[in-house]
């Protein structure tokens, strides 16, 4: 949908810093209600300049006739603006377009993402995997949201949070330090909010006391709540963990769709219907629900042994919340960070300087292993009874101390190494393919 | 009898210190190159109340 501006007729884009559609050609502003209002006044002057043209091209009228046409409908278009007359819109097909929208959809040949375009902007590379593969599909009719979380962040600020993250990381390689600016872009990510009753009767075990005093209890809890907007990602492009990291979504700044929002910005398509994520937005609630419940649980290494959940879907909205999508280049492999549009929170991983990183292991490697030696040398050398009988205490425990540092050391390793893989648009997009091919 | 020491006690520093060294770097690489890593607060409790019919301890 194009909303033009009403002094120069050029196509407005949604400004998040002022919560307003300004004209990038005359610098006007206007807010989107009254934007909106006035695209639709422009629509209805066209349709009924059509019909009434038509109506008089059948009976055959002359050139003083349409004249007067024209003046009957500024007159009726002067009854509209002065709220003196409802106007309901019909699309040709009989129903009304309250609940659709109409869109460009672009879609990319190299990872099968599909993107709703709205305005006059037009696509040339995919925000999923960075390939200049894109292209033009077809106009669609989308479901419309009843929902949208305008944008906050604008674009600078998006770049500058993701430049600001990176520079500060000292194994950062400098051509990522240095990306490339225009391959940033503004996409409403489909949600479903679900509202959710949730009850359950718990029967949970735990510990309590210390040492010899460390006894097992067990405890019943039953209780109830009204979850009010659990965020479900719908877009099969957006991969879970990403969605998940991008949250927490500020959902009391919701307001009402206007088609007006997503002008200068793309819109992710609904992949996955709230049929399809009843089971996601009941797991999530169920986590929820036992996380607060072991709360009220004095008890450390609480567990539930035995429950009887219920729950109810009472309602299924369907929102956009914003994200900006940067994907770079990097060895010839593309990548996506995300930033959440609303709180700009920067999500992803990159790749690290291998260089960097080996040598400031070694240097650690060398000076803790001679701090270590010395200081075992000075342990076992005298200073520790190894016939006492606290020698096997003091190996455990140095066993312990080891292997903390080992798993620590791994387990980072292992999450970077895994973020690092989300973070590669092709992974995404392979695993876009898989979750395609499993339905 | 010194010299076994010696080499267990070089053995437990060169082990050690590996160790430390993973972590630190891990730690540090973590730092550096993840942003967003901790997935936000699913749902803020603030507004929404849980009701408890029967709290007790068996």
């Amino acid at each position: 949908m194009i909303c033009k501006c009403p002094k120069c007729d050029g196509a407005l884009e949604y400004n998040p810093a002022y919560d307003k559609m300004e004209c990038p050609y005359c610098g006007s502003a206007f807010t989107t209600h009254e934007a909106m209002a006035h695209q639709r006044l422009q629509d209805n002057a066209v349709k009924m300049t059509a019909m009434s043209g038509a109506a008089y091209e059948n009976a055959g009228n002359t050139a003083a006739d349409s004249q007067k046409a024209e003046a009957m409908n500024k007159m009726i278009q002067k009854m509209i603006e002065d709220d003196s007359v409802s106007v309901e819109f019909v699309n040709s097909s009989g129903d009304a377009t309250q609940n659709t929208m109409e869109c460009n959809i672009y879609t990319c040949t190299a990872c099968g993402a599909e993107l709703a375009v709205n305005g006059v902007e037009a696509s040339t590379f995919c925000a999923y995997c960075g390939q200049p593969t894109i292209v033009f599909s077809r106009v669609s009719r989308e479901l419309m949201p009843k929902w949208v979380l305008p944008f906050r962040i604008q674009k600078d600020q998006a770049v500058n949070g993701i430049r600001e993250k990176l520079n500060k990381g000292i194994f950062v390689p400098r051509e990522i330090k240095n990306f490339e600016v225009e391959k940033v872009r503004g996409i409403y990510v489909p949600y479903f909010l679900f509202d959710v009753y949730y009850y359950d009767w718990q029967r949970l075990r735990g510990t309590v006391g210390s040492g010899k005093h460390k006894r097992t209890k067990y405890f019943v809890r039953e209780a109830e709540c009204d979850f009010k907007r659990i965020t479900c990602d719908a877009s099969k492009q957006l991969n879970d963990e990403s969605s998940q990291r991008l949250e927490p979504f500020d959902l009391r700044c919701i307001k009402p769709f206007e088609p007006g929002y997503l002008s200068g910005f793309y819109s992710d398509r609904y992949d996955l219907d709230d049929k399809q994520l009843t089971g996601v937005a009941v797991g999530r609630t169920k986590m929820m629900f036992d996380k607060e419940v072991a709360k009220t649980v004095n008890a450390s290494n609480v567990r539930i042994v035995e429950n009887n959940p219920k729950f109810q879907i009472k309602n299924a909205e369907y929102a956009l919340l914003p994200a900006w999508f940067l994907t770079f280049r990097y060895k010839n492999e593309p990548y996506t960070m995300l930033v959440n549009g609303q709180t700009g929170k920067v999500v992803g991983a990159v790749p690290f300087d291998k260089a960097k990183l080996v040598s400031m292991f070694v240097v650690l490697a060398v000076i803790s292993s001679i701090i270590f030696t010395i200081l075992a040398n000075f342990f076992f050398g005298g200073f520790v009874d190894l016939d006492s009988d606290s020698t096997g205490d003091l190996i455990a425990i140095i066993g312990a101390v080891g292997f903390f540092f080992y798993a620590t050391g791994i387990g980072a390793f292992r999450s970077v190494k895994k973020n690092i893989e989300l973070t590669k648009a092709s992974r995404t997009a392979r695993f876009v393919r898989e979750r395609q091919d499993d339905n | 009898m010194d010299g076994i020491f010696l080499i267990i006690a070089i053995a437990y520093g060169v082990i050690m210190g590996i160790g430390v060294a993973l972590a630190i770097t891990g730690i540090i690489l973590k730092k550096s190159n993840e942003h967003g890593n901790s997935k936000g607060d699913l749902y803020d409790f603030n507004g929404t109340t849980m009701h408890f019919l029967n709290r007790q301890q068996l």
